[in-house]
């Protein structure tokens, strides 16, 4: 009873309480690891060895002088594993998108997506120099 | 005052273990990564070097340093069909597991290669019929791409000793195509029927498949007796109680016949200049009986190096080409030395 009674430290107390939130509270705000996930790298290869493949002898760059976006499509939908979404944008010298629909194998996704620049030059006499991005990410 | 000490170290505590877990996980991912890029770094140079001699693929000595690339190619991920060949356990200098691992500086890390087509062709036969000496035999060729149907254009080759017939058939969006064959009887139980598909968005996609219609079966493995080509030479084995008669190289869209002088031990196989890979069918005699031999040049699919069965593997998957077409690469890697 006297205990109860006792009202000497409810300050103490509460301001203890305070300060173990604000504690908590710092914690927190701890950022998680912003280190890249070895999913996200693997991405970033897997395109890069795509690309680089497919533009083989200039094969890649021959099919975007023809402007033929499915071929485009569909032999970069062949090269990556069917659990992978992909978005391929074509860009000219003067960042002007060139393909006149998405080249994807799907609608937008939620997750880490990871985009790789590649650079190619057309083999015809006429030298343009395209810019292929392409964007990967895993489907769950 | 007793209560707020108690509140701050439960609090001290509380955020410790916060702390010491997320630090955890932190040291744990930059491991995994540190690990992923070791062994990626690994598996590109495999991939990308020509190795050492930049030839070996053409010898049949162990090469110094291993590498899959094809020397004087400009392209990435271009690798040697020699090279890929003597991976083959159907080429007579393939590696083993043991040259493999030291070949290429892995004696601590398990390591294994499989390469596979683009396109899978499966082949069925849904029915047959005769009609005065010949059979009719008719087959449903599927087109897959990675569990998809594909639309391809197809160029079939029948074989048999003394006959040959060529057909030209395509499958559709559902990726199934049908073929109608007509046989000899007198020809049948040593027939061959070779299937070339070619993708119509990319003639790199090109793959191969043959049926058997002595068993009426597909068959992926190569006949035994005969060896996988080297440097564009078939070289035959001399203990084998085959008697080649002659020979025929086969593309998607050509075919030669092989300049076979009989009791030879090889043969120049012609270079076709197309993005296909290459069958070889020999005709010849054993024990008086006619029958057919077939390898591929490169011969995909083959797997080479350790079975991983139940074990710890890290996968790096790999588009390459190979003459012109292209090939799906699994190279595998174990798990590092504690």
């Amino acid at each position: 009873m006297r205990l109860l009674n006792n009202k000497k430290g409810q300050v103490r107390v509460i301001e203890a309480f305070f300060a173990s939130m604000l504690l908590l509270g710092c914690l927190a705000l701890i950022p998680a690891p912003t280190t890249p996930k070895g999913s996200t790298v693997n991405l970033v290869w897997k395109a890069q060895n795509v690309l680089l493949t497919l533009d083989g002898d200039g094969h890649l760059a021959g099919l975007v002088d023809n402007r033929n976006w499915t071929s485009i499509e569909q032999i970069v939908e062949s090269a990556l594993p069917l659990t992978t979404w992909f978005n391929l944008t074509v860009y000219d010298q003067t960042q002007n998108i060139l393909n006149p629909f998405p080249i994807s194998n799907g609608g937008a996704i939620s997750g880490n997506v990871v985009s790789y620049d590649y650079v190619c030059a057309s083999q015809s006499s006429t030298f343009v120099v395209y810019v292929l991005q392409l964007q990967l990410a895993v489907m769950d | 005052m007793f209560f707020a000490c108690t509140v701050l170290v439960a609090a001290a505590l509380i955020g410790t273990a916060f702390l010491s877990s997320t630090m955890q996980a932190r040291i744990e991912s930059t491991q995994d990564i540190n690990k992923g890029t070791y062994l990626k770094a690994i598996a590109d140079h495999l991939i990308t070097n020509t190795g050492l001699p930049v030839d070996w693929g053409t010898n049949s000595g162990v090469p110094v340093n291993f590498g899959l690339a094809k020397s004087n190619s400009s392209a990435p991920y271009d690798l040697d069909i020699d090279k890929i060949s003597r991976l083959s356990s159907f080429c007579n200098t393939s590696l083993s597991t043991f040259d493999l691992a030291t070949s290429s500086k892995l004696t601590k890390i398990a390591l294994s290669i499989s390469i596979s087509q683009i396109m899978t062709l499966n082949i069925e036969q849904t029915s047959n019929y005769t009609s005065g000496n010949e059979i009719y035999v008719t087959l449903k060729v599927s087109t897959i791409i990675d569990s998809k149907p594909a639309i391809a254009s197809l160029h079939c080759y029948v074989i048999a000793n003394g006959y040959y017939e060529m057909i030209n058939g395509s499958s559709s969006s559902s990726g199934v195509g049908s073929i109608t064959v007509q046989v000899p009887l007198a020809s049948v139980d040593n027939a061959l029927l070779l299937v070339f598909a070619q993708s119509t968005f990319d003639d790199r996609v090109t793959s191969y498949g043959v049926y058997n219609f002595a068993h009426s079966i597909q068959v992926t493995v190569p006949s035994q007796s005969l060896q996988s080509p080297k440097d564009y030479t078939l070289h035959f084995s001399t203990n084998s109680s085959v008697v080649n008669q002659n020979g025929y190289a086969f593309s998607y869209s050509a075919e030669q016949a092989l300049e076979y002088a009989r009791g030879k031990a090889q043969c120049q196989v012609p270079r076709l200049v197309d993005s296909s890979p290459l069958v070889i069918v020999m005709c010849g005699l054993e024990d008086g009986l006619l029958i057919e031999e077939w390898t591929a040049y490169p011969q995909v699919p083959l797997k080479a190096g350790v079975n991983f069965a139940g074990q710890e593997q890290n996968v790096f998957s790999y588009i390459v080409t190979v003459n012109g077409v292209l090939y799906r690469l699994d190279l595998s890697l174990g798990d590092l030395p504690s």
